[in-house]
């Protein structure tokens, strides 16, 4: 291959790239084969690859480069985003309340087991209370009356000691979960952020 | 060559290489082929790209009756030169740890 032709050949693997780009590269080329000699030459070749290899190095580094470009440059047409929120209200302000609501139901759902739990907790503590109240006030006029309260206050002070043996299990159960959740969310956004 | 060589650590040689005097495309491509074995179809992209990335840029001298393209670095790329000088210091103790058997927790 002789010089002129690897250059030619060159010309035709660089076309459709901007002519700046075009250009660059053969001078480069050029001044390479200028460089090195004609007695070189041949190791010039060797060195430069084929016209179309080169070519194609150039182009797919031309390519991401305006890939990077774009990442970079493309800024989001906020006035434009804008103006379609506004005409599109109709749509996203009523999903958005349905998500919301939906989030309410569902963050009342996740509660619904602690507030069942404090319920009876409550009610066992307050009937038991009361049925030793009674039953202290009942033993001067009846034994059978105040044995009987007596035997309902404690069946009711089981209950409430099962209900908190309940609660202190589901808390137990509850708070590690939460916690590997809210760990995992956490080590998602810095990989997020690590990325960007 | 075992270790093949990657962008960023081309990139960091060129700029090392252009740190110490302004040469040209012909020159850096024989220093650079002789230690690193990279083609010179690969090198002409990656000082085209740090040209346009305003790290390096270049001037011309006439030299026998031609004009011979001269590269040099810009403050950019003088900083830049830096920041991969040091961040090569702290690569390389790494490794030279990790291959000589040594804890990289010490």
């Amino acid at each position: 291959m002789t010089r002129q032709i690897y250059l030619h050949r060159l010309k035709e693997a660089l076309e459709g790239l901007p002519r700046e780009e075009q250009e660059s590269a053969m001078r480069y080329c050029e001044e390479y084969f200028d460089e090195a000699g004609e007695d070189q030459f041949e190791q010039a070749v060797h060195d430069l690859g084929s016209p179309e290899e080169f070519a194609k190095g150039i182009r797919s580094s031309y390519n991401s480069r305006m890939n990077a470009d774009q990442k970079e440059h493309k800024n989001w047409p906020w006035p434009l985003i804008l103006i379609l929120a506004l005409v599109a209200c109709p749509i996203w302000v009523p999903l958005a309340a349905v998500i919301v609501i939906l989030l309410i139901i569902f963050g009342f759902l996740l509660c619904l087991p602690f507030m069942l739990i404090l319920l009876l907790l409550f009610l066992f503590f307050g009937l038991a209370a009361s049925l030793l109240i009674t039953a202290v006030r009942m033993i001067f006029v009846s034994w059978a009356s105040a044995g009987l309260a007596l035997g309902g206050m404690l069946i009711c002070a089981a209950l409430f000691l099962v209900c908190l043996c309940g609660l202190i299990t589901l808390i137990k159960k509850v708070v590690p979960w939460a916690k590997v959740k809210v760990q995992e969310g956490y080590e998602w956004i810095q990989e997020r952020r690590s990325q960007a | 060559m075992t270790f093949q060589i990657g962008s960023v650590l081309l990139d960091a040689c060129v700029l090392a290489i252009l740190a110490k005097e302004d040469t040209y495309g012909y020159r850096l491509t024989q220093q650079i082929k002789e230690t690193l074995g990279v083609s010179e179809s690969t090198l002409y992209p990656v000082l085209r790209r740090l040209q346009k990335e305003e790290l390096l840029e270049t001037y011309d001298v006439a030299v026998m009756g031609r004009n011979r393209r001269y590269y040099r670095l810009t403050e950019d790329g003088l900083e830049k030169n830096t920041e991969y000088k040091r961040e090569w210091v702290h690569f390389s103790q790494k490794i030279t740890t990790i291959l000589e058997g040594g804890n990289l927790d010490d």
